[in-house]
């Protein structure tokens, strides 16, 4: 019972037992003189009674509140000091002038702090150098999902997504908020990947897998979950390393839709071909024969059958012209191609060429362009006739071009030199390019781009052959732009530390490090949400496994349907121009709903936050029951009430820089609660609040006490 | 003086059919069905115009379209190339190669007649 009041309480207790106890020792030995000297000594005795008993306590209580100011409270001070410096590991110093009185405990606590730190400063950077090779081979495997043509998803045992790469968003037109920890279901249509996955675990729990052909892989044609898009690819099982357990499992897939509409119509144009050639050649057959046969015409009716033939091979030429219109359409895109920067494709000419013997060297001149392409297979025919015409003419410098002219870009090859022919040339592309690509010449390549290549010379005289491939599908800005957005966010794209997860409806009990979070703030118009304050801004980050999922931020301007007042844009500096053009509540909060799915919600000051969204719940239809954690509440149960607990407060404590620029914004403000969070999260662990339990448990009695605090 | 034009067609039909009809035009008209026998004609008889299939055997349209341009004595003959290919890279590829004009097959006896007036005209 005792241990569980503070230390400076214990003393207070302490030092009253003395002063109380002494006050009943004097009490009972006047009352024995009493007895011995007689009634007539009574007022003295009390006089003198009274005197001794306030004497001793008006002594005691002075000694109690030196020995509190500078024995008890530096005590407890040190230790939550010492603490935050243990568990949270900001590396602020302790104040010298702290226990000034307690001889050396000061300066060695100190000392062991300064230990401490340099101790922890060495094992970090230990573990970078020892991290840094592990990330290198993280960023490779990063590299080779961010650029593959095919969509990737892993997700453990309860179809929940542990890694995604960016074409999955596109080809499941996600736009950017897929989140890590949710279901599979949620974006693609479930039947058919259940489907799989129960023919695959059946056939590696009866170990059939060993003599499959397809092993633990198995070919699946589903839809996204709005059924707009067919996707087909293959579903494989995840083993753990001693093959007794399956632990998840990977589905790569790609957008047929396209494709399939494109055979479809295929097929029509072609049953449509052979109707459409039927009737003519019937009818030019008939006439023929009956002008080419045996029979006495009179003139009138001979010039009939002429008159005829000729109006049906004009009905045929003008219906295979017809049909050659539709089918051009067709044949673009028969072959997997993608999207690609003529400088990068550029680039991986020169390397092909660097590892053949005879080196050239290529200048690029123009502008980089976008275009469409199967680009292994350009690189090799381009690298190749550069060789080609290198060995014909006794050459080595080249220039390369991209230039968009119409709806082609044209790739030319430029020399100063000797002409190449077109026989020439169609020689060189009967030759097989690439031992690597198989018995795959340069016409083949031609031919699955739909397209031809030819020689011809400059206005300037120069030679150039040219190549007209197709322009870029999607719409591209700047290459270097897309680079600088890629490559933060793709870090975050993956968390496999949540293959180990197995119940997360079981959040209540689970530790706190292993929830889901989603930290929000939002900015309003003002204070009072039952008056009339509208929000103006909301954002999110995810919090997975404890770490911050900042490629997965939501961050949206709300229109108030009000003015906000020149007040409130003094701290927030939002104005009524910036939410001219932003959606209403109605659209941002179902995004903001779907974004925050099955996670806890985390805000600074929850109440305040909580407050305006419940008031939309009938606006929307949509309620928020997640769980709800307050960092003030719980930074009130570790830190006491007395304390500072803004957010500026904590994130100075806790060693956390937040950008002034972005301090009162949504998203700042969001990002700096959720590193607050995981500081407390770690200080909560150590004094025993474990789950999500435990830490609703400690912010209810928090919030009593600041209920009771409030009333005074 | 009476403008002389080479028909080159593989197919005797259309080869048939397009010396007649330049002959009722009223042109000189020589034929070649193959692509060494085109530039052993051109250089016998200097056409002022060839009407040129673009799949020949042995040398195709192009290569013989290029070879024509390139040589002074021949460069400055009107080309009309014919071709089955209708890919608009096929056509550009053509006129790259130096053809003045590109008829798709299958084309109405007219059209050509028309085309090969107007570019003599030009001439």
């Amino acid at each position: 019972m005792i241990e569980r009041l503070s230390l400076r309480l214990r003393i207070f207790l302490f030092f009253a037992f003395i002063g109380l106890g002494s006050c009943a020792i004097i009490i009972a030995a006047l009352s024995f003189a009493l007895g011995r000297i007689g009634a007539d000594a009574t007022p003295h005795l009390v006089l003198f009674g009274g005197m001794s008993c306030f004497a001793i306590l008006l002594l005691n209580g002075y000694v109690w509140q030196k020995f509190d100011l500078n024995v008890a409270n530096p005590i407890d001070m040190m230790v939550k000091d010492v603490r935050t410096l243990v568990h949270a590991g900001a590396q602020q110093d302790l104040d010298s002038e702290t226990g000034k009185y307690l001889g050396f405990l000061n300066p060695a606590i100190r000392e062991i702090s300064q230990a401490l730190v340099e101790a922890r400063e060495e094992t970090e950077k230990q573990v970078t150098e020892a991290t840094a090779l592990a990330n290198r081979q993280k960023r490779r495997l990063e590299t080779i999902l961010h650029d593959l043509d095919q969509g990737v998803l892993i997700c453990n045992l309860e179809n929940k997504i542990l890694l995604y790469n960016r074409k999955a968003l596109q080809i499941l037109h996600v736009s950017g908020d897929l989140g890590l920890g949710r279901t599979l279901y949620s974006v693609v249509s479930a039947a058919p990947f259940r489907h799989a996955l129960d023919r695959l675990h059946n056939r590696f729990e009866e170990g059939r897998h060993k003599r499959h052909k397809e092993g633990l892989s198995a070919l699946i044609i589903g839809a996204t979950a709005d059924g707009k898009h067919t996707l087909q690819g293959r579903i494989t099982l995840i083993i753990n390393s001693e093959e007794t357990q399956a632990t998840g499992f990977i589905v790569t897939f790609e957008d047929i839709t396209n494709q399939l509409a494109e055979n479809v119509e295929r097929d029509r144009l072609l049953h449509q071909a052979m109707i459409e050639l039927r009737h003519p050649a019937a009818n030019l057959q008939a006439t023929a024969e009956m002008l080419a046969g045996d029979f006495d015409f009179d003139a009138d009716t001979r010039k009939h059958f002429e008159t005829l033939l000729v109006r049906e091979t004009h009905s045929l030429s003008a219906s295979i012209e017809a049909m050659d219109t539709k089918s051009h359409q067709l044949m673009a895109g028969a072959w997997p191609m993608s999207d690609v920067y003529s400088s990068s494709l550029f680039n991986c000419i020169l390397r092909r060429n660097a590892s053949e013997d005879l080196t050239l060297t290529c200048e690029f001149v123009g502008t980089p362009v976008w275009l469409h392409c199967d680009s292994v297979t350009i690189v090799e025919l381009v690298e190749f006739i550069m060789r080609k015409v290198a060995s014909h003419t006794g050459l080595r410098v080249f220039q390369l071009s991209a230039n968009r002219t119409g709806r082609k870009i044209y790739i030319d090859l430029y020399w100063h030199g000797e002409m190449v022919t077109m026989s020439q040339i169609d020689s060189w592309l009967d030759e097989p390019l690439d031992a690597d690509l198989g018995e795959i010449t340069g016409r083949d390549v031609l031919d699955r781009h739909k397209t031809d290549f030819w020689s011809t010379k400059t206005p300037d005289d120069m030679v150039h052959v040219r190549l007209p491939l197709a322009p870029a599908r999607d719409h591209h800005e700047d290459d270097m732009e897309i680079e600088r957005e890629i490559i933060p966010e793709r870090l975050d794209f993956y968390d496999f530390d949540l293959m180990e997860r197995t119940n997360l409806a079981e959040v209540q009990d689970t530790p706190l490090r292993a929830l889901t979070y989603v930290v929000f703030d939002t900015e309003t118009t003002g204070l009072e949400p039952s008056n009339g304050d509208e929000m103006i801004s909301i954002a999110g980050v995810r919090i997975v496994n404890g770490r911050i999922m900042r490629g997965e931020s939501f961050d949206h301007y709300i229109h108030p349907g009000r003015s906000i007042p020149a007040a409130s844009t003094a701290i927030h500096h939002i104005t009524n121009d910036m939410v001219a053009e932003a959606p209403p509540v109605e659209e941002v909060l179902p995004k903001f709903h779907k974004f925050v799915s099955d996670a806890v919600l985390v805000a600074h000051n929850a109440a305040f936050d909580m407050k305006f969204l419940s008031l939309k719940e009938k606006q929307t239809g949509l309620a928020f029951t997640n769980p709800v954690l307050d960092t003030v509440l719980l930074a009130a149960h570790l830190q006491g009430q007395t304390a500072s607990l803004t957010l500026d407060t904590l994130a100075e404590q806790f060693g956390i820089e937040i950008p002034p620029e972005v301090r009162h914004t949504a998203l700042g403000d969001s990002l700096a609660t959720a590193e607050v969070l995981l500081r407390l999260i770690d200080l909560l662990e150590a004094s025993g609040v474990k789950t999500l339990r435990d830490a609703v448990e400690v912010e209810k009695k928090a919030a009593a006490i600041r209920k009771q605090q409030a009333k005074y | 003086m009476t403008k002389s034009i080479l028909v080159v067609d593989d197919e005797t039909s259309i080869n048939f059919a397009l010396e007649h009809l330049m002959k009722a035009e009223g042109y000189n008209v020589a034929t070649a069905h193959d692509g060494n026998e085109a530039i052993d004609c051109v250089d016998q008889t200097h056409p002022d115009l060839i009407l040129l299939d673009v799949s020949l055997p042995h040398k195709d349209g192009y290569e013989i379209c290029q070879a024509l341009r390139a040589n002074a004595t021949t460069q400055n003959i009107k080309i009309v190339m014919m071709s089955a290919r209708s890919r608009d890279i096929e056509i550009e590829k053509g006129m790259a190669m130096g053809a003045n004009a590109y008829l798709t097959k299958p084309f109405s006896l007219g059209a050509v007649t028309k085309t090969v007036k107007d570019i003599l005209a030009q001439a």
